[in-house]
């Protein structure tokens, strides 16, 4: 169970995240973000268009996973916080980007849609219900640039393919999400396992990485050891450097250079973790070249 | 998918591809722009962008490329994916259903249909699912009705 008072160390003051509204990203491969928001007038939704992406925060009791704009493929059940690291990429058409831990596919299909379905995103993932999730999602929003690969992160460097661009959204505790069932869950234990993936998974990215070449990694954890941690691992062990980050970024602060104890490099603090609101996940992004 | 059972069609085969949607849709289609996979004995057509072939995809351990299109039948006859059906719906004149909206609600949940507008339309055939602007997906029209083909995963369940 994580303490509350952890948390308030790391932002300073009291976090809290009610969750009241659904947020989605519109697939305008498929239809515009005006006629998708035309649809949500006549069915009497709440809305509010974001201003920095094409997405909605709507308020509605109508469960839209089980509607026909959502099953037609209009538009992705996605966190805000979530949207962010593909801008950060900033996919273009004709990039060949890895998603070295693609699924379920809400940053795969966001960095294809802006990609206008041209390019490659080799969109890779290990376990079978996973791949089954990312390869639906790509179905239904329709991607047609992405190849999809059933390899072990951590070895991805065998293949001997290199990128320009690799998205590492990294698995993690999720305790950004701030669901009470995962804070229950989640352990020192857990977070340390976890944070040994995640540098196992830098490692990989690393290798993989084109000479002046772009990892984005991200997690949707609040946990330090997840976050800064293996950051100043990349800057030290690895020789990536940090880059700022060059877009406003909603409810965000610096990223910690100091954690119980450890003193990290003090480009770390070029990164970026998203507070966690009503509307916002808890996120950690961070930009960093080769 | 596996990597071992798919062909890229050269220029001969998309041809077929676009000739069969023809004859059965009305629609003209220019597939130029995708690569055109076919894979298994089932004869399922896949659509990926060109520039994956920039990439040595025999490096990979490769689960699926593009997305599904459809699957051809006898008799020259071509069931096509909801993505299928929206792409060929923009350009089709015939086999072409419409439903209401409260049609469409039920071909959603996975019933079949008899309540139908019919545009030019042969019996025992793959038909497009309109309603409004939306192209639903591609079911079988029988004599009196739409038989439900749509895959579960796109069904809303309540």
């Amino acid at each position: 169970m994580m303490d509350a008072n952890r948390y308030k160390r790391i932002y300073g003051r009291g976090i809290k995240r009610e969750i009241k509204y659904w947020t989605v990203r519109v697939n305008t491969l498929k239809i515009s973000s005006d006629e998708l928001e035309n649809r949500f007038e006549k069915k009497n939704y709440e809305f509010e268009k974001l201003d920095w992406v094409d997405g909605f925060v709507i308020k509605t009791n109508e469960n839209l996973s089980k509607t026909i704009e959502h099953s037609l493929g209009y538009f992705f059940l996605q966190n805000p916080s979530s949207m962010i690291p593909p801008l950060i990429i900033n996919a273009k058409e004709d990039d060949v980007i890895l998603d070295l831990c693609a699924s379920p596919g809400a940053k795969t299909t966001q960095m294809a849609v802006m990609m206008g379905n041209k390019g490659v995103i080799v969109a890779n993932d290990i376990a079978y219900n996973r791949l089954k999730a990312l390869r639906g999602n790509i179905q239904r929003n329709g991607i047609s640039c992405a190849v999809v690969t059933k390899m072990e992160g951590t070895g991805f460097w065998k293949s001997g393919l290199r990128f320009d661009k690799i998205l590492l959204d990294a698995p993690c505790t999720g305790t950004g999400t701030m669901n009470p069932r995962i804070l229950k869950q989640t352990s020192m234990g857990g977070i340390r396992k976890l944070s040994r993936l995640q540098k196992q998974l830098l490692i990989s990215a690393e290798k993989c990485l084109n000479k002046n070449g772009v990892i984005i990694y991200s997690t949707c954890s609040l946990e330090p050891e997840e976050n800064e941690e293996n950051m100043d691992f990349a800057v030290r062990n690895l020789g990536l450097h940090i880059e700022k980050i060059d877009m406003e970024i909603p409810n965000s602060m610096k990223a910690l250079t100091e954690w119980e104890g450890s003193k990290y490099d003090d480009s770390v603090a070029n990164s970026v973790r998203i507070i966690p609101d009503n509307i916002m996940e808890g996120f950690f992004i961070c930009k960093l070249r080769k | 998918m596996q990597a071992k059972e798919m062909k890229i069609l050269n220029r001969r085969g998309i041809e077929e591809i676009e000739r069969i949607v023809e004859r059965n849709y009305g629609a003209k289609l220019n597939l130029d722009c995708y690569v055109v996979l076919i894979v298994g004995v089932e004869k399922k057509i896949w659509l990926a962008s060109r520039e994956i072939l920039k990439i040595e995809l025999e490096k990979l351990s490769i689960n699926s490329i593009g997305f599904y299109f459809g699957k051809l039948k006898r008799n020259d006859k071509i069931h096509l994916s909801t993505e299928g059906s929206q792409i060929v719906g923009r350009f089709a004149k015939k086999n072409i259903v419409e439903l209401g909206e409260e049609s469409a609600e039920n071909f959603m949940k996975g019933m079949d249909v008899k309540n139908m507008s019919r545009i030019d339309c042969e019996p025992h055939n793959f038909v497009l699912v309109r309603s409004g602007k939306d192209f639903l997906g591609c079911s079988l029209l029988t004599e009196n009705e739409l038989q439900n083909l749509l895959p579960k995963s796109r069904r809303i369940l309540t």
